[in-house]
């Protein structure tokens, strides 16, 4: 290299070009130097046991680093998948007890009927089957509105991945919360709706809409934006009513403080699925024999109605605790 | 050849074998590779050239990785590791890529 001239104008390279210019270590060339002078070949055999044994040693130190650094991020990554795995295992068994419980409840209604019937008492089965509407336990079908609720549109800096909740100050305000859900939902009862559901899961009057965190949970399960409301109302007053009353100045307040979107529109046919997870809470037995058929009195109750039939005297919505 | 197979059964051992490394020496372990790869890099050059040592191999194998270690672990003590550990990485992949060259020069002609 030039390097080497008069005047060795690249002396501060010295490091480097060492570096480069002779990478081998020079006790090769030594003991090279040093065996030839002692009247032996070189280089020396490769088939020596030392050789094999750090040849050996080099491979597993590779091997079992490959191995070790590959390692961490698997086991942080493990434990996760784990947890996701258990979560879809939990609710798709949940969901298939919940699909078991329809058809049994199904099976239970028909002969229910069948046997009402069988004992003349259409006053009985009409009133079981009101009750059972206003319990929430059946899927409804009739005009209504769908209500869309979603975030505002994301802002412009959004929060790092990795960041430590806790430090993390301001709490979005572009996002939708329970309470938001919950007045919206208690405008809708008040202007006259009859049966209602959040991205389908029925609101009876157990269900309540509360925050985890910041999920939102409707009867326990957490909910995914956008949030869809079905109401089933007159179609003509419930839209109006709603926009008048507190939900919808809420909701129109909303939109316009913080940007959160809000769409209400009117239709012909919404279908509000039934809750079929209420258990049977509170059963008196017949004190006398019901003789009337059209026994439709409280002492009288039917012992296989669901929930109070206080359902359709309370409608509002429980608020968190 | 046999320094070869060697190798070979090294590596399935290690991949096979699953040893379990120690916690404490886990943050060695990518200098100790870049320095046992310097040595063998080093070992295939000198084959080459026909100056190979097997006691040279085997003391520049285990000087460099205890070497490499102790600047890793003496950084870690500093709170200067991740500093250290890249100047480590540098010399060893220079002096990697120069063998790797020479060795290129030997086998290709090129």
């Amino acid at each position: 290299m030039s390097a080497g001239q008069a005047g060795r104008p690249h002396d501060s390279m010295t490091l480097i070009t060492e570096m480069m210019e002779r990478p081998l270590d020079p006790g090769y060339a030594a003991a090279a130097e040093r065996r030839q002078s002692s009247g032996l070949p070189a280089a020396t055999s490769l088939h020596t046991p030392t050789l094999v044994i750090v040849a050996i040693l080099i491979g597993a130190l590779l091997g079992a680093s490959a191995l070790a650094l590959r390692a961490p991020t698997t086991a942080t990554s493990k434990i996760k998948r784990d947890m996701v795995a258990r979560i879809e295992a939990s609710r798709a068994h949940a969901d298939a007890q919940t699909r078991l419980i329809d058809t049994l409840r199904t099976e239970i209604n028909t002969a229910q009927a069948a046997a009402l019937t069988a004992q003349s008492r259409t006053g009985l089965a009409s009133e079981l089957s009101k009750l059972e509407l206003e319990a929430g336990t059946v899927p409804v079908t009739g005009p209504g509105v769908v209500l869309t609720v979603d975030d505002a549109p994301t802002q412009a800096a959004p929060v790092a991945p990795d960041a430590n909740p806790r430090t993390v100050t301001g709490p979005d305000q572009g996002k939708v919360i329970a309470k938001d859900l919950q007045i919206i939902v208690n405008g809708l009862w008040d202007a006259g709706a009859e049966a209602i559901s959040i991205n389908g899961h029925r609101l009876t009057s157990r269900a309540a809409i509360r925050s985890a965190g910041a999920a939102i949970l409707v009867d326990y399960r957490p909910l995914t934006r956008p949030y869809v409301i079905n109401a089933i109302g007159d179609p003509g007053s419930l839209g109006v009513e709603f926009a008048d009353n507190s939900g919808g100045s809420y909701l129109q307040s909303l939109k316009s403080n913080y940007q959160i979107r809000g769409d209400i529109q009117n239709l012909t046919s919404v279908v509000v699925p039934g809750e079929p997870t209420l258990s049977l809470q509170k059963a008196l037995p017949v004190v006398t024999a019901v003789t009337s058929p059209t026994a439709t009195g409280p002492p009288a109750t039917p012992g296989a109605t669901t929930s109070p039939s206080s359902a359709a005297a309370t409608r509002t919505t429980e608020t968190s605790p | 050849m046999i320094p070869a197979l060697g190798l070979l059964v090294g590596l399935a051992a290690g991949l096979f074998l699953h040893p379990a490394v120690p916690l404490a020496l886990q943050p060695y372990l990518p200098i100790a590779v870049i320095a046992a790869l310097d040595a063998v890099f080093g070992g295939l050059r000198a084959v080459l050239d026909g100056i190979f040592n097997d006691k040279v191999f085997v003391v520049s194998f285990l000087s460099n990785v205890v070497v490499a270690g102790f600047i890793v672990f003496l950084g870690d003590q500093l709170g200067v590791g991740s500093q250290l550990s890249t100047g480590v990485v540098v010399v060893l992949g220079i002096r990697i890529f120069s063998n790797v060259a020479s060795i290129r020069r030997h086998v290709f002609r090129a």
